[in-house]
């Protein structure tokens, strides 16, 4: 059955009052464009809230800022409007991509940026009726004790499925968060925990208000991710890539994957495939980094083991296009 | 928590006292009564329900209430202008771009979206913006191409007495749905209605006991009624007279995951209140039979008790001596293939409405077959089947997984006991955990030829799961044998189908009754044959395709409508360009890889074997109204527009003149079910026969000659005949109750004879044919497979209304590629629309359609039937094409990326595992 818990809607016109708000009701929920938590609480997943604290009417949230160096994105800012924006589509076109590549256009209308960053991990085990998780004991993610993707485990696994986090974290993004303090700024990658069920880093206050990328001159950056059908449908897996050439080198490589692990996966030890060209031996070395570090646990229906290797695939791939030169549009 | 929320809706200031938390797509429905706007998954995977908020489309299902306050709603209800469809609404109405309609108003608004910003869109752009929309019906194209053309002037011409066969018409019922005003089975729920809420089994196989109930009672004063087994008469349904196997609630033992237990009926809200766990039903789980495997081993569990082995039916088939045939064959070809459980996915979840009045009942419900509804709902309840009136709803899809009851028999008993209206309306995850599915089939087959690829041998093997109930598994396993050889002619063939019970739900009719399954099967032996001989794919099926004069399988001779031949050589010059343009782009290199694949099928029109009789009438009354009663439901394949065709031109009058009473079970006859792609043919002959006999009449009473010209001009039928002219006043003819002064009527049963015990025999009167091309690219390294081109050849024997046609076989091929790439039920897993994954509209490839005539003298002007067999041969193309383009057999459907790449490195080796 469907729950209609009858909780409050709070629509802040700042942020001040946003966290004031936030403060007098812990046990509140963020709504952005609520494609994801709306259909969540229907079915009952998390703790029924007491209000759903609106963030769509703050101005400073909704405002796209900057130019070919560096760009603030409001945390209320559209799906939509970010993936039209002449600007984002001139100097961001990764991010571009992958805004536009997000479910469909009725849910990419509503979606925000914000509410994709902070996207609830995803599992074929959580993301059920409540009808169907009570059936399965539910889950170590929500309202259970068992992990059914893995029977042992004391963490969930539970999968970070946004697009725009990995599209944001190769232009060195910025999260500005609002909280007791005021406001902070903290690097993208540290907005995430590594536990599928407390995903997130942030105190239970706080909420995202915008975010930075920055875009270095030379700077080549594009999203790709597979799925089975066309749209509506998370990534299997999605790749993107920032790199730089050094002349016939590879001068900066960045590159993050969604889809894969309970947080958006960062890279690391990529600065240690620069200085060379781009042969076979470096994206040997290349497709080594990402099976250490890419997970491939069996959240969706389609194996973790081809999930991995597709996000391989297509970071290869957005590797080689870019560095050779194209960087617009679809690498498949 | 209410609170009063100004908005404004279609252009007009709205004041809604509800929830701020409230689906705004149920503010739409229930407060402000725009039923326009359909809730098919309330969780924004389907997009029925999109309207625009400020200009931009939306899921009403994820809109709270509060935020839509101080915005701008447009539903389907304020695209017409001024009374006059919009020029969006036109051209859909033109490219027959609503098939069941209940899509149509979303996908009108995300077209509307991006018109308002892009007045000329390409197709990706048409693409892009559809792309939240899900249709089940149309394949999408005629949605593409209406948005397309939009700017195209409208043409308003209605075809001349005696021209509308053939004619490109639009849909007489299009209208209605284009506006939002067609109502579907939750469309027109009376305020005053109980509603009913299914309790159902979250186990696949238990034994439980309902606790006491006083407390439940207690606990929520708008609980009226829960009902159990013991509440009903006769607990038992099924689709053949002497197979009532079915539950309509579990008596003490649970046999699938979504099994029905309790009923409770009650306020709308109060049902909402109540938790699943407040239902005091306590289960004990027991050994589940999950699978073909598990249900066919030796001293497996039984899932019914009195059906030993899990055997439901062993059907068989046996013509000459296949073995020894194929001892003797020059080349042999073997496989054994795999099915998934695949779900129907109509948009439009179970729902309708029943009231008592009196002695009798009605239901007004979303249905492919009202009189099996009515009578056995009777028989459920004890009642005469006369006693029942079925009013069908709109039905918002159905392809086969209406035709069983769902809410009928509950609604049905809860109205009769309670003496009010009570509706219910399922939930998409309750509808896919307990509606009927395709079902999942293991197929052994082998193929022999000569050393001329002229087929000598075949034998197939087709096992099927039934799940709990046996519902349509006997008319699967039945069909398949007779269709086991694909649409060629051999001689020797030994062909056997079973289905076995498992606790799964109920596999039952499902667009092709198992046919698409073993398509698969006949066509990759085709193909493999073709391999070892070194002949072209197609060259070999127009080598064997079953011609004018040849037995079938079955012993049958067809002497006419064998349109296999024709169907190949249209497709034979897309072939070979489709091949040299593989060719050409292989050579390129890159990660892609090209693959042309062909699918041929035939498909027998109508039930098996058995009788298969409808009966249409056709009256004039006399104050001139001409009303064709049809009972035959139209499920958006456009039965309602296309017998009305056949019987305007049979009767000599223009289509303009006739008002359709259809489906009820109170006025029209039995035309049987919408199913088995039988309409047109049976139902058409039905109507064709009813026009000839109200013209017969017309024409004695005026004395005139068969070729007379009738018109209808008020009262007053004007009949031409050469010179003479005649007019009969309609308004001085003696009238019956109901004011009908002339009535004709036709019945017509394809004369069919029954399988022998080696399944010889006539049992299909016509035969649907059909060859399909698919051109695919593949992802060698990633498995991702794009369908780029269909083009379908399809004897139809005639195309009534080719706009019709053409929308069934996008359909089919929407379906059939679904069911090649993506779709797999798992039961207990999948029960939602985003687990569930079926096709959207940038999935759907360009299609091509080739329509051969070659008429069926039975047939209304010498058509057939067209509902299946788009889906039929369309895996078999795409799986083909997987294989022209990797090398690969693809063994077991879906071709899921992961199971393609790993099907591609099994093939290669493990060395070849570099991205």
């Amino acid at each position: 059955m469907e729950l209609l818990p009858p909780f409050e809607l709070l629509r802040p016109t700042t942020v001040e009052q946003a966290l004031a708000w936030r403060l007098e009701n812990p046990n509140s929920r963020l709504l952005g464009g609520g494609t994801d938590l709306i259909v969540n609480l229907r079915r009952g997943i998390g703790e029924a809230p007491q209000a759903l604290i609106d963030l769509n009417q703050i101005d400073e949230m909704t405002v796209i800022a900057g130019d070919g160096a560096a760009l603030r994105i409001g945390a209320s800012v559209k799906l939509a409007a970010l993936a039209a924006h002449p600007l984002v589509r001139a100097h961001y076109p990764g991010l571009a991509q992958a805004a536009a590549s997000v479910a469909a256009a009725t849910q990419r209308n509503m979606a925000t940026v914000g509410g994709n960053l902070c996207l609830d991990t995803r599992c074929i085990f959580y993301n059920q009726s409540e009808w169907w998780r009570a059936s399965n004991d539910y889950c170590l993610k929500y309202g259970g004790s068992k992990c059914h993707v893995a029977p042992k485990s004391k963490v969930c696994y539970a999968t970070f499925s946004g697009d725009l986090a990995p599209a944001l974290l190769v232009l060195e993004g910025e999260v500005e968060i609002i909280g007791r303090g005021g406001r902070r700024t903290a690097p993208l990658a540290e907005l995430y925990s590594r536990d599928g069920r407390d995903y997130l880093s942030l105190a239970r206050e706080e909420f995202v208000c915008s975010v930075t990328a920055r875009a270095a001159p030379g700077l080549r950056a594009a999203y790709d991710k597979i799925r089975v059908r066309r749209a509506i449908e998370f990534p299997l897996a999605g790749v993107a890539v920032a790199l730089a050439r050094d002349g016939d080198k590879l001068g900066a490589l960045r590159v993050a994957v969604t889809g894969t692990n309970p947080w958006p996966v960062l890279l690391e030890e990529t600065a240690a495939l620069c200085g060379g060209g781009v042969d076979e031996a470096l994206l040997q070395r290349f497709d080594a980094l990402l099976k250490a570090q890419l997970m491939a646990m069996k959240t969706t229906f389609t194996s973790g083991h081809y999930r991995r290797r597709a996000a391989t695939v297509l970071a290869r791939r957005l590797v080689r296009r870019l560095f050779d030169g194209g960087y617009m549009g679809e690498t498949r | 928590m209410s609170a009063a929320t100004s908005f404004s809706v279609n252009g007009g200031t709205v004041r809604v006292t509800a929830p701020p938390l409230k689906r705004l797509a149920d503010v739409l429905r229930e407060d402000l009564g725009l039923t326009g706007t359909k809730i098919g998954c309330n969780a924004g995977d389907c997009g029925a329900c999109t309207v625009l908020l400020d200009g931009r489309q939306v899921c009403a299902c994820m809109v709270p209430l509060g935020q839509a306050a101080g915005r701008a709603v447009t539903t389907v209800e304020g695209l017409a202008e001024g009374g006059r469809l919009s020029a969006l609404q036109a051209a859909f109405q033109r490219h027959g771009a609503a098939q069941c309609g209940i899509c149509t108003p979303g996908m009108l608004l995300a077209a509307s979206d991006l018109l308002a910003r892009d007045a000329a869109p390409d197709e990706p752009a048409v693409m892009d913006a559809l792309g939240g929309v899900l249709c089940r019906c149309t394949g999408y194209r005629k949605i593409v191409e209406a948005v397309l053309d939009v700017a195209a002037p409208q043409a308003d011409s209605e075809p001349a007495a005696g021209s509308a066969v053939g004619a490109r018409l639009a849909k007489l019922d299009g209208m209605a749905m284009l506006t939002g005003a067609t109502r579907f089975g939750a469309d027109a729920i009376p305020a005053d209605a109980l509603w009913l809420r299914v309790v159902r089994s979250p186990h696949a196989a238990a034994r439980f006991a309902v606790g006491d109930l006083a407390p439940l009672y207690d606990a929520n004063p708008g609980l009226v009624r829960v009902l159990s087994a013991a509440d009903l008469p006769c607990n038992g349904f099924g689709v053949y007279p002497d197979l009532k196997d079915q539950p309509v609630l579990a008596d003490g033992v649970v046999r699938f995951r979504g099994e029905a237990v309790l009923a409770l009926v009650g306020e709308k809200t109060a049902l909402e209140a109540i938790a699943d766990e407040a239902v005091p039903v306590a289960y004990e789980p027991i050994a589940a039979v999950v699978g073909l495997d598990a249900a066919m081993a030796e001293g497996a569990p039984l899932v019914q008790a009195d059906k030993p082995g899990n055997l439901l039916i062993d059907g068989g088939l046996r013509k000459g001596d296949a073995e020894a045939a194929l001892g003797s064959c020059a080349a042999r070809a073997e496989g054994v293939f795999e099915t998934a459980f695949v779900e129907h996915a109509y948009i439009e979840p179970e729902a309708g409405w029943a009231r008592r009045l009196g002695k009798r009942l009605e239901l007004h419900v979303s249905t492919q077959s009202p009189y099996m509804d009515r009578d056995e709902t009777a028989n459920i309840l004890g009642l005469a089947p006369e006693q029942v009136r079925v009013l069908p709803s709109a039905c918002g899809g159905g392809f086969g997984g209406k035709l069983d009851l769902s809410v009928q028999p509950l609604i049905a008993l809860a109205a009769w006991l309670l003496e009010r209206p009570v509706a219910c309306v399922y939930q998409r995850p309750e509808s896919m955990a307990s509606s009927t599915k395709r079902h999942p089939a293991r197929i052994r087959a082998r193929f022999g030829c000569d050393a001329g690829g002229i087929l000598q041998a075949v034998t197939m093997n087709a096992d099927f799961d039934t799940g709990a109930y046996a519902s349509w598994g006997p008319t699967v396993a039945v069909r398949v044998p007779v269709h086991a050889t694909g649409p060629y002619h051999v001689p020797h063939v030994s062909a056997r189908g079973r289905a076995f019970f498992s606790n799964a739900p109920p596999a039952g009719a499902f667009r092709g009754f198992g046919v698409p399954q073993s398509a698969i099967a006949h066509e990759a032996l085709m193909d493999d044959l073709a391999a070892q001989l070194g002949l072209d794919r197609l060259a070999i099926r127009l080598r064997n395709a079953l011609r004018p004069g040849q037995a079938t399988a079955s012993g049958q001779v067809l002497q006419a409508s064998v349109g296999l031949a024709p169907c190949l050589e249209a497709l034979a010059p897309p072939w070979s360009a489709a091949l040299a343009d593989a060719a050409a782009f292989n050579k390129t290199g890159g990660a892609w890889r090209r693959g042309v694949g062909i699918g041929c099928m035939w498909y027998g029109i109508g039930n098996t074997g058995l009788p298969n009789p409808s009966t249409m009438a056709l009256a004039l009354g006399r104050d001139g109204a001409l009303t064709f009663y049809n009972g035959a439901v139209d499920i958006g394949q456009g039965s309602s527009t296309v017998l009305s065709q056949i019987c305007a031109d049979a009767l000599g009058l223009p289509l303009g003149h006739f008002q359709l009473v259809v489906g009820d079970t109170d006025l029209t006859a039995d035309a049987g079910k919408t199913s088995a792609s039988r309409q047109t043919f049976v139902s058409g002959k039905a109507a064709q026969l009813a026009g000839e006999d109200l013209r017969g009449q017309i024409l004695r009473l005026a004395n005139a000659g068969p070729d007379a010209e009738i018109a209808l001009d008020g009262t007053a039928l004007r009949v031409t005949d050469g010179a003479a002219r005649h007019v009969i006043e309609l308004d001085s003819l003696p009238a019956a109750a109901d004011g009908t002064v002339l009535r004709g009527e036709g019945s017509f049963d394809p004369p069919t004879t029954p399988l022998d015990d080696n399944g010889q025999g006539n049992p299909y009167a016509t035969y649907g044919f059909a060859a399909q091309l698919a051109v695919a690219d593949v992802d060698l390294a990633l498995g991702v497979t794009k369908v780029r081109k269909i083009v379908a050849a399809h004897d139809v024997g005639r195309a009534i209304n080719p706009i019709q046609v053409e929308g069934q076989i996008h359909g089919g091929i929407a379906q059939g590629l679904g069911l090649a790439l993506m779709e797999e039920y798992i039961p207990g897993q999948t029960e939602n629309l985003h687990d569930y994954l079926i096709p959207t509209v940038g999935d759907v490839p360009e299609i091509e359609v080739i329509v051969v005539e070659d008429a069926e003298p039975l047939g209304p002007f010498g058509a057939k039937g067209v509902g299946e067999p788009g889906l039929i041969p369309t895996a078999p193309a795409i799986l083909g094409a997987i294989r022209h383009a990797t090398g690969v057999r693809i063994a077991r459907v879906p071709a899921l990326p992961h199971r393609l790449r790993a099907a591609i490195l099994a093939q290669a080796g493990p060395e070849d595992d570099t991205p």
